[in-house]
């Protein structure tokens, strides 16, 4: 057994009342320790334990679910809102492993839409999809500002970029030749705006959203940039554009690793190679594609894989040294 | 701070919730309701349960009433008229009708006319052989929106 704060405790001040050693020394010697034992055994059976108490739960409540009526479940998912929000919060305010209040959030985060999608099945709504996730939307709002959470500040990505392609499905906006077109253009403006806007957690001192906000701002412009006009079975009767946003993609990434390499942000270094790495392959596959049989393009493009992949961890880890 | 405004927003969000829930019950409730004639177009299974996708007899707007229905993506007004036990569509108009006229409020596509009561919930496993002889019964709400409020089928509610 690993010894700890509380086994070591009576030795260390019986060191002290003999003289051994200071109270200062004593301090520093138990603060190395854990405060109580987590023996492994007992933590693999209270896991195994508590997995299958959640699944028996889980297993108990959908086979009786059509006979479980409508104001129990909306109380359960209530409650569950509730305990997660209260959770997450007394785990911030006590110092609590951070793995709890991240998980707690994400509950906090993604229970509202579970709400709403419950509600719509009991009462057969199935109107605007824009509108469901937009009130998702609406309702954990400040959530990632205010929790000052990481994983509560990705759902509230995913729901802000989830509301793009159902808008512009539901109102027919087609800004830019077709819908497909004006989605790619508000992703790229939006996955711009999501990277500027991330740098204002550097204020609060929360590095993870801000490089979580960085690396979803960059993949998210740079494959919104590679989609539009991509439609390459069709003959077209204007101007092709991809080769030149390809090309910006190219740069962009390239400003990317040099930022972080700059500024010391691993992510940007990471994201950035890995579209690099993307844009040479798609560049090679679009104009080869049409070239060469159906073997030899997978043989050559397999081959450049591997040697992209390969080329980029070396260069990664010489950045990154 | 806050820990305050984080219960705030917990509190607005249960309240949000239950009176959404607390909405559509009344509604479901104290509604007026009507019977259209629909049948299963396209049943489905999905991980948020089983339901049954529906078309409707008015999801089709007769081709002697005007253009209305016909753009994709229109907001248009559904006028009902009763045709012995069920309600048909009487007329299609961009605008709201005044008096005492139940309409619908519906969004063209593809030459259909979509209510938003076009699935319907059903227990597991029940979706797969469904009717054809169908009956929604309906409750329209201030406004013309619709919510579906149970199925029929022979005169009995389906499913059973």
């Amino acid at each position: 057994m690993k010894p700890t704060q509380k086994s070591l405790s009576t030795h260390v001040n019986n060191w002290v009342g003999d003289g051994l050693i200071t109270r200062d020394q004593a301090d520093r010697i138990l603060a190395k320790y854990p405060i109580r034992s987590g023996s492994p055994a007992m933590m693999t059976f209270s896991i195994i334990g508590g997995l299958l108490c959640i699944l028996g739960l889980i297993l108990t409540i959908s086979a009786n679910w059509q006979s479980i009526p409508r104001e129990v479940k909306l109380g359960g998912l209530l409650t569950l809102l509730t305990a997660s929000t209260l959770v997450g919060t007394e785990g911030n305010r006590r110092k609590w492993h951070p793995a709890i209040t991240e998980i707690s959030y994400l509950f906090a985060a993604v229970l509202p839409l579970a709400g709403l999608a419950l509600i719509s099945q009991f009462f057969n709504l199935s109107g605007s999809r824009f509108m469901l996730v937009f009130t998702w939307f609406l309702s954990v709002l400040f959530l990632p500002f205010l929790s000052l959470s990481p994983s509560a500040f990705v759902v509230w990505l995913v729901a802000l970029f989830t509301m793009v392609p159902l808008g512009v499905e539901e109102w027919h906006w087609s800004l830019f030749s077709d819908q497909d077109n004006t989605i790619s253009v508000i992703y790229a403006a939006l996955g711009v705006a999501i990277t500027a806007g991330s740098q204002l957690w550097s204020r609060a001192n929360q590095l993870v959203q801000r490089a979580w906000g960085e690396s979803l701002g960059l993949i998210t412009t740079s494959l919104a940039l590679f989609t539009y006009d991509l439609t390459i079975y069709y003959p077209k009767n204007h101007l092709q554009v991809w080769e030149i946003l390809w090309g910006i993609v190219f740069m962009l990434n390239l400003l990317a690793v040099f930022s972080g390499y700059k500024l010391g942000r691993r992510h940007l270094v990471t994201v950035g190679l890995m579209m690099i790495g993307v844009t040479i392959f798609s560049f090679y596959l679009r104009l080869a594609g049409s070239m060469m049989s159906t073997g030899m393009l997978f043989l050559s493009a397999g081959t450049l894989l591997l040697i992209l992949i390969f080329v980029f961890h070396k260069l990664r880890k010489s950045i990154l040294q | 701070m806050k820990t305050w405004l984080l219960r705030i927003i917990l509190v607005l969000q249960i309240s949000g919730l239950v009176g959404l829930y607390a909405y559509h019950a009344n509604i479901e409730n104290n509604g007026r309701t009507y019977l259209l004639e629909c049948h299963p177009a396209d049943p489905r299974d999905l991980l948020s349960g089983d339901y049954v996708f529906l078309r409707y007899a008015i999801s089709v707007p007769p081709e002697t009433l005007s253009n209305e229905g016909k753009e994709s993506g229109n907001v248009v007004y559904v006028l009902l008229r009763s045709a012995g036990s069920v309600w048909e569509i009487s007329d299609v108009s961009p605008v709201p009708p005044t008096g005492d006229v139940p309409f619908l409020k519906g969004r063209t596509y593809g030459g259909q006319i979509d209510y938003g009561i076009e699935r319907y919930y059903v227990p597991e496993g029940k979706g797969k052989n469904v009717p054809g002889d169908l009956l929604a019964e309906i409750v329209i709400q201030r406004g013309g929106t619709a919510q579906l409020k149970r199925l029929y089928s022979a005169g009995k509610p389906w499913p059973k």
